[in-house]
């Protein structure tokens, strides 16, 4: 029987309050609508409460920061992705985007430093991180040097139609001094692009040379089966000119040289006692006959 | 709230559907934003919370099940829980401080707060850090995030015509509040 007890009506409202409550519930629903009756100042209240709130989630919508801004994270929510790894945080996400764009630039920066070579942007940082150049650096510098050089004299003649028989000397001083330094820098690919790049400089002197009855100085191309036997072109050169001009001088001796062809190897890259035997047009390579091939173009001077 | 989410929206969220979970989210945001800033003491925390908040729909979503409560009801239950987890946590973080901390994050205006009077937003807020938990709750589910009072009683698992008597109690308690009726 105890369990027939009415029931409590204490919670009940009174019935003159129905009529409050249901207002209530418009106000509160006009309110949330923002529609707030006038008059009433807790209604007005309430309304501008919620403008100021709307102001401040206008704030801090900024793009990209919250799922709902993002078709990737509801894309990713429902992938393989694990839901634990999508960020709970905007400003965590935030600085997790910088910190890894740091770290990225400052990767690949450091890897920039260290492999930058002389001409590279990024050198000088690599010289103040890992010191300035070696000597084999400075030698490729000083080499790329007259190289620059030798070409620029080398272009200016080709637009000339009688080439100044001065520059082109200048020019194979360049070459020369180049093939010298060239031979003695170790084997690398920067002195292997040099190299490359020397012989095209030598072959394009070669063919501004002029050659005329007095000076028969045919340019003879360098080719390492030459090496055991000159040309007789290039003989006679040496003896010749040989002794008219320093540079003769060192081209007759690159001529006695390279008349021994493979016995001398020159400018080899096994940094040898090659430049004995060098002269402007012998290229620092370690083929032994280009010396011997090329004698008689320095001589021809 | 805003327009009301479409039917088919929801399902599709439910099922799973990347697009359809982002509108509902989109849908959901300002509000649980609304709800959550009322509850915390700066927007920062809101927008934090809100962030949990959508991230544990988006995953509880496919598991939801429509015929027990509307996705309205599911979203703020969420919401209602992770509001509650940061005060625990605001609790915790000032007992490691302070000994003598209050149980409760002190949501009443500060100084500067009480000299800005004339703002409804100080105002309004120093009336509901009087009303008991459950006005608060209910009124803050009402007006902020905008949900009926059949979604507000499924959230808080009261009865609408409960939620509709409450919500008058409070509105009533906030009358009779000094900060406005000295304003009156």
């Amino acid at each position: 029987m105890s369990n027939l007890n009415p029931p409590s009506l204490g919670d009940l409202p009174d019935p003159i309050e129905f009529e409050q409550i249901a207002a209530s519930d418009t106000l509160i629903e006009q309110i949330a609508h923002r529609y707030p009756p006038p008059g009433d100042p807790l209604a007005a209240d309430l309304a501008r409460w919620l403008d100021r709130l709307d102001v401040e989630l206008h704030a801090s919508q900024l793009p990209g920061t919250c799922p709902g801004d993002s078709r990737l994270e509801a894309t990713q929510s429902r992938s393989s992705a694990t839901p634990s790894r999508v960020r709970a945080g905007a400003p965590a996400r935030r600085r997790l985007v910088v910190a890894t764009v740091a770290a990225s630039v400052l990767a690949l920066a450091g890897t920039g430093v260290a492999a930058a070579a002389p001409g590279s942007f990024l050198y000088p940082a690599h010289q103040v991180i890992f010191g300035g150049p070696s000597a084999d650096e400075r030698l490729l510098a000083d080499a790329t040097k007259s190289l620059d050089q030798a070409q620029k004299i080398i272009t200016t003649a080709r637009g000339q139609s009688v080439p100044s028989a001065g520059e082109l000397a200048k020019a194979r001083e360049l070459l020369k001094g180049a093939s010298s330094l060239l031979a003695e820098a170790p084997a690398s690919a920067p002195r292997t692009a040099l190299l490359v790049r020397w012989q095209q400089l030598s072959d394009s002197l070669a063919a501004l040379t002029p050659t005329s009855p007095g000076q028969p100085t045919k340019h003879p191309q360098p080719r390492p089966q030459t090496s055991t036997s000159p040309s007789p072109g290039a003989s006679s050169d040496a003896g010749g000119g040989n002794h008219t001009s320093e540079g003769g001088d060192q081209a007759d001796t690159g001529g006695v040289d390279g008349n021994s062809g493979s016995s001398s190897s020159g400018p080899s890259t096994d940094g040898t006692d090659g430049r004995d035997g060098n002269n402007s047009s012998t290229p620092p390579t370690s083929s032994s006959g280009d010396g011997a091939s090329t004698s008689g173009d320095g001589a021809g001077n | 709230m805003n327009e009301p989410l479409e039917p088919e929206i929801t399902q599709s969220a439910m099922g799973g559907d990347p697009v359809a979970m982002d509108a509902v989210a989109r849908h959901f945001r300002p509000a649980v934003y609304r709800y959550c800033r009322a509850h915390l003491p700066d927007p920062q925390a809101a927008d934090d919370v809100t962030q949990e908040v959508l991230m544990a729909m988006i995953q509880a979503l496919p598991r939801h099940q429509a015929a027990d409560h509307s996705v309205s009801a599911f979203v703020f239950g969420i919401a209602a829980n992770k509001v509650a987890m940061w005060h625990r946590a605001s609790y915790r973080r000032r007992e490691d401080l302070h000994d003598d901390a209050p149980e409760r994050a002190d949501l009443s205006p500060g100084p500067s707060d009480v000299a800005q009077a004339g703002d409804a937003m100080v105002r309004i807020d120093a009336a509901l850090s009087t009303l008991p938990g459950q006005l608060r709750q209910i009124l803050l589910l009402r007006i902020a995030a905008g949900l009926s009072a059949e979604e507000t009683g499924q959230v808080l698992g009261m009865s609408p015509g409960a939620v509709r008597v409450a919500q008058h109690r409070a509105l009533t308690r906030l009358r009779q509040s000094a900060d406005l009726e000295a304003l009156r």
